[in-house]
C-alpha cells in the first residue's frame, strides 16, 4: 500500500482550476520530487495534502485512510510533517523553543493534556539533538527571527523532524539559498531520508531536484503530465514542451513590452 | 489606613485584570478591547444572584466565573471567524453591547444598576483586601502554569504564526478558545469582589474607558509576561493616587502613555526587545 | 408616520456617511483603523462652535472647522502614523486609541466638561411640511451639506488624478510607488480630506442637536467603525450606503421597536451579525 495517494484531486479557486484531476502516489521510503513550471499547481497540491484546504473533488489517502478535509493539525497528528515556502519560524521564540514546540505535538491533541504537562529536560535534550543534526546547535538560544534565511530553513526542517513524521513534505526548501547552502541542505535531506523517512519535495531548481529525487512527478496547468525517474522525465517530450513552451511565452512577452 | 486598603483592593483587582488580558492578548496574540465587560458579567452575576435569589456571596464566585467564561467562549468563537483589526473592533463591540444590555434591560436594574450589595458578616475591607490579593496571586499562578505548559507553547505558536502552529499539530481553534475562556473567566471571577467593594454594579462602570485602562496598564507594563502585567497594574494603579495631576488628567496621561509606548517602546516597560518583533506587538520571549 | 421616520433616518444616515467615508478612505490608503477620527470629528464641532460664536456665519464656521481639522489630520498622519508604518497592525491601532482618549480629555480641559449649546436661544422655526412629513430647516441644511460634500468627494475620488493615486495606492502600494506616485503627498491629502469630512459631520451634529461636549466622539467612534466594516473596509460607496442603512435602521428600530435594543447598540449588533455571516463585510472589495 502506498504511503500517500491522491486520486483525482482537483482544486478550484473561483473559476480557476489550480488542480485538475491529479492522480499520484508515494511509496514508503522513497524520495519524490514534484516539479513543473510556475503556476502548475505544485504548492496547491501540497496544501491540499496537508489540509490547508480541502480538494474540490477527489481523495487523499494516507496509510490507506482518507485525510482530505482534515485540518492541518489533524494531518500533522497522523504523521505528516511539512516546511513552508516562506519562512514560518516562530519569531518570538528561540531556536530551541521552536523545536521544543513541535515536540509537544501529541500533547496538543487535547486541551487537557496540553495543560497537564510541560516540556521536560528530556525534551530540551531531544531538541538539541535535532539541532545538532541540522547544524544549528550553536544558535540554540538565539531568537529564531534573527537568523539568516538558510538557517531558518534548517530550523524549519528540525522542527518538522521533531514531529517524528512518517512523511516529510518540503515546500521549495532551497529557494533563495546560495549554492553552498543548497548543497548543505540537500545533504541533510539525504541523511533524513536514510533514517527511514519518506520525503516529498517541491523545488523549482531542477538540478537540485533531479539530483536528490528517486522519482519525479511533473505538473503543468494543474494536471500531471509525466511521472518516472529523473532520466525518464528529462527525456519526456511533454515535459520539455511544458518548460520550453513557457520560456517561449516569456521571451515573446518581454519582446512585446 | 483605610485609604490604603481601598487603594490596595483596586490595585489587586487591576492586577487580576491585566493578567487575564495578558492571557488573551499577550500569550495568544488575540486583541481584546472590551475586557472590562467580562468583569461586568461576573459582577452582575453576583449582584443578581445575591439580590434576586438570596444566594450567599461565596457561592457567586463559581457562578461569576462560569458566566464570564461562557461569554468569553462566545467571543472566542468570534475570534475564529475574524482576526486582527476586525477582531479588535468585534471585541470593542461586544463590550459596548454587554454594557448596553446591562443599562437598558430593566431586569438588570437599568441605568441605576443594582445596589445594596453587602458582603457577608465578618468580611470587612481588610478581609476583602486579602481576598483580592489572593485572587491576583491565583491568577498569577494560573498564568505561570499556563506559560510553562505545553498549552503555553501552543498559545505562543498561535500568536506567532497560525499556519505553522497548525502544521505542528496544534489546532488553533482549540487554543484560541482556551485563551478566551480562561482570560474572560478570570476577569469574571473578580466580579463579586468588585461588586461588594463598591456596593453596587452599574453598566457604565464596565464600559470602553475601563477596558482601555486595563489595556493601557497591560501594554505599559509589557504584554506577554507576568511581571509586565503586574508592573503595569501596580504602577498605573497607584500613580493616580500618588499624583493628583495624574488622577485629574487620567485620560490625558493614559492616552499620551499609549502613544508614547507605541512610538518608542511597543514591548512595554518590562518587555525586553531581545527578539525580533513577533506578529503581535513585539514581546520578550521566554518564561 | 413611517415616511417621517425615513426622512429622519436619512438625515442621520447622511451624517454617518460623512464621518464614515473619511474613515474608510483613510483605511483604503493606509490600511489603518484610525480610531482617533472620532476625535477629529469632535474637534470639528468645537472649532465650528468657536468660529460660529465669533462670526455667527454658518458657512464660515463650517469652512474653518474643515480647514482646521484637515490640518489636524495631516499632523496626526505625519507624526503619529508615518513613524509607525511597517509595525504590526495592532501598534498603530493602540496608538490611535491613545490619541482618541487623549483628545477627549484635552477637550474637557480646554472647553470644560459641560455641554455647550451651538446656537444660543434661537428658537426652532416651524418646520416645512411636505405632505405628512415635517422637515426642519436644520435637517435641510444637514442634507444639503452632506449631499454636497459626498458628491464632491465622489468627484475627487473618481475624476481627479489625486483620487486615482489613492485608488492605486489602495490597490497595490508597491506598484503605485513604481508608477511614480508621491506617496507622502497622496497620503497627506487623503488624511486631510478625510479629516475635513469628519469635521463637517461633527459640526452638523453639533448644529442638529445643539450641543457640544468633550465625549461627543465616544459613541460615534465605535459606530463609525461598525459602519466602515459593514460597508467593506476601504470601499467608499459601500461605506456611504452602510452609513445611510445604519441611520435608517436606528431610526426605524427606535421608532417601532424601541424596547428591543438601545439605539447605540444597533450598529454593533448589526456589525457582529454581519461579520459572523460574512467576515469581510457587506460590500467588501476584493482583496480587502
Amino acid at each position: 500500500m502506498p504511503l500517500l495517494q491522491c486520486k483525482g484531486v482537483a482544486r478550484h479557486f473561483a473559476g480557476l482550476k489550480a488542480l485538475d484531476g491529479v492522480d499520484m502516489s508515494v511509496e514508503q521510503g522513497e524520495i519524490l520530487g514534484i516539479i513543473g513550471p510556475n503556476g502548475a499547481g505544485k504548492t496547491t497540491l501540497f496544501n491540499v495534502i496537508c489540509g490547508v484546504y480541502p480538494p474540490t473533488y477527489g481523495e487523499v489517502l494516507f496509510e490507506g485512510r482518507p485525510i482530505h478535509g482534515l485540518r492541518p493539525s489533524a494531518v500533522a497528528q497522523l504523521g505528516v510533517g511539512r516546511t513552508f515556502q516562506i519562512s514560518r519560524v516562530f519569531k518570538s521564540m528561540t531556536v530551541r523553543e521552536n523545536v521544543v514546540m513541535a515536540l509537544g505535538k501529541k500533547e496538543y491533541a487535547s486541551v487537557f493534556s496540553a495543560l497537564g504537562g510541560r516540556p521536560s529536560a528530556a525534551d530540551r535534550q531531544r531538541a538539541d539533538d535535532l539541532l545538532e543534526k541540522v547544524g544549528l546547535i550553536q544558535f540554540a538560544d538565539q531568537g529564531a527571527g534573527e537568523m539568516s534565511l538558510g538557517l531558518q530553513r534548517r530550523l524549519e526542517l528540525a522542527r518538522a523532524l521533531a514531529l517524528r513524521p512518517t512523511l516529510l513534505m518540503l515546500d521549495e526548501p532551497v529557494a533563495g539559498l546560495s549554492l553552498p547552502e543548497m548543497e548543505e541542505f540537500m545533504k541533510l535531506v539525504r541523511r533524513v531520508h536514510q533514517d527511514g523517512i519518506t520525503v516529498v519535495l517541491i523545488e523549482h531548481n531542477l538540478h537540485v531536484t533531479m539530483q536528490i529525487s528517486q522519482r519525479l512527478l511533473v505538473l503543468s496547468y494543474g494536471k500531471k503530465i509525466a511521472e518516472g525517474t529523473p532520466a525518464e522525465v528529462q527525456a519526456n517530450p511533454a515535459v520539455i514542451e511544458a518548460y520550453l513552451g513557457r520560456e517561449d511565452e516569456e521571451v515573446a512577452g518581454s519582446a512585446q513590452s | 489606613m483605610y485609604y490604603y486598603v481601598v487603594v490596595g483592593i483596586m490595585v489587586a483587582l487591576y492586577v487580576t485584570l491585566t493578567l487575564s488580558v495578558n492571557i488573551i492578548t499577550g500569550y495568544a496574540g488575540q486583541p481584546t478591547l472590551g475586557h472590562a465587560a467580562f468583569l461586568g458579567v461576573g459582577a452582575y452575576t453576583a449582584a443578581m444572584l445575591m439580590t434576586k435569589a438570596q444566594v450567599s456571596w461565596w457561592l457567586t464566585f463559581p457562578a461569576a466565573f462560569a458566566t464570564a467564561a461562557l461569554v468569553g467562549l462566545i467571543v472566542g468563537a468570534a475570534s475564529l471567524r475574524v482576526r486582527d483589526d476586525f477582531l479588535a473592533i468585534t471585541t470593542m463591540g461586544v463590550g459596548f453591547v454587554v454594557v448596553a444590555v446591562f443599562q437598558y434591560v430593566p431586569w438588570f436594574g437599568g441605568a441605576m444598576g443594582v445596589g445594596g450589595l453587602v458582603p457577608p458578616p465578618g468580611v470587612d475591607k481588610y478581609v476583602l483586601l486579602g481576598l483580592t490579593i489572593a485572587l491576583a496571586v491565583l491568577t498569577g499562578l494560573i498564568s505561570w502554569h499556563l506559560e510553562r505548559s505545553w498549552a503555553g507553547m501552543a498559545l505562543r505558536s498561535v500568536r506567532d504564526d497560525e499556519a505553522a502552529a497548525e502544521a505542528m499539530g496544534a489546532d488553533i481553534r482549540r487554543f484560541k478558545l482556551l485563551a478566551f475562556v480562561t482570560g474572560c473567566g478570570l476577569a469574571g471571577l473578580a466580579g463579586p469582589l468588585y461588586a461588594v467593594h463598591l456596593g453596587f454594579v452599574a453598566g457604565p462602570d464596565f464600559a470602553f474607558h475601563f477596558s482601555m485602562t486595563v489595556l493601557t496598564m497591560a501594554v505599559f507594563g509589557g504584554l506577554g509576561t507576568i511581571r509586565g502585567a503586574v508592573a503595569g497594574a501596580i504602577i498605573l494603579g497607584v500613580a493616580p493616587e500618588l499624583f493628583r495631576f495624574i488622577s485629574d488628567y487620567r485620560n490625558l496621561v493614559y492616552g499620551a502613555l499609549l502613544i508614547f509606548m507605541m512610538l518608542f517602546r511597543p514591548t512595554g516597560l518590562l518587555g525586553v526587545t531581545r527578539l525580533k518583533l513577533p506578529r503581535l506587538l513585539g514581546k520578550k520571549g521566554g518564561a | 408616520m413611517i415616511w417621517q421616520q425615513i426622512v429622519n433616518g436619512v438625515v442621520t444616515g447622511g451624517i454617518y456617511a460623512l464621518v464614515a467615508l473619511g474613515l474608510t478612505m483613510i483605511y483604503g490608503v493606509l490600511r489603518l483603523l484610525h480610531v482617533a477620527h472620532a476625535g477629529i470629528y469632535a474637534l470639528g464641532a468645537y472649532a465650528g462652535l468657536l468660529v460660529y460664536g465669533v462670526t455667527h456665519q454658518f458657512v464660515v464656521a463650517l469652512t474653518a472647522a474643515m480647514v482646521i481639522c484637515a490640518a489636524a489630520g495631516f499632523l496626526t498622519q505625519r507624526f503619529l502614523y508615518r513613524p509607525l508604518m511597517g509595525t504590526p497592525p495592532l501598534v498603530p491601532l493602540i496608538a490611535s486609541i491613545g490619541l482618541f482618549i487623549f483628545l477627549g480629555d484635552a477637550y474637557r480641559l480646554a472647553f470644560g466638561a459641560q455641554t455647550l449649546p451651538f446656537r444660543e436661544g434661537l428658537a426652532e422655526p416651524t418646520p416645512y411640511r411636505v405632505g405628512p412629513i415635517a422637515i426642519t430647516g436644520t435637517q435641510l441644511v444637514i442634507l444639503g451639506v452632506a449631499a454636497l460634500l459626498l458628491a464632491l468627494t465622489w468627484y475627487i475620488i473618481n475624476k481627479t488624478r489625486l483620487g486615482l493615486a489613492w485608488r492605486a495606492v489602495a490597490g497595490d502600494l508597491e506598484i503605485a510607488q513604481a508608477m511614480g506616485i508621491d506617496l507622502n503627498r497622496s497620503v497627506a491629502m487623503n488624511f486631510a480630506l478625510g479629516s475635513a469630512l469628519a469635521a463637517a459631520a461633527g459640526l452638523l451634529v453639533a448644529y442638529h442637536y445643539n450641543e457640544v461636549f468633550p465625549t461627543m466622539g465616544d459613541v460615534p467612534a465605535y459606530k463609525m467603525l461598525a459602519i466602515v466594516v459593514l460597508g467593506g473596509l476601504g470601499n467608499p460607496l459601500g461605506t456611504v450606503a452602510a452609513g445611510f442603512l445604519i441611520g435608517l435602521a436606528e431610526t426605524l428600530v427606535v421608532a417601532f421597536a424601541g424596547y428591543l435594543l438601545p439605539r447605540d447598540a444597533i450598529a454593533f449588533v448589526a456589525l457582529i451579525i454581519i461579520l459572523m455571516i460574512r467576515p469581510q463585510g457587506l460590500f467588501a472589495r476584493k482583496g480587502a
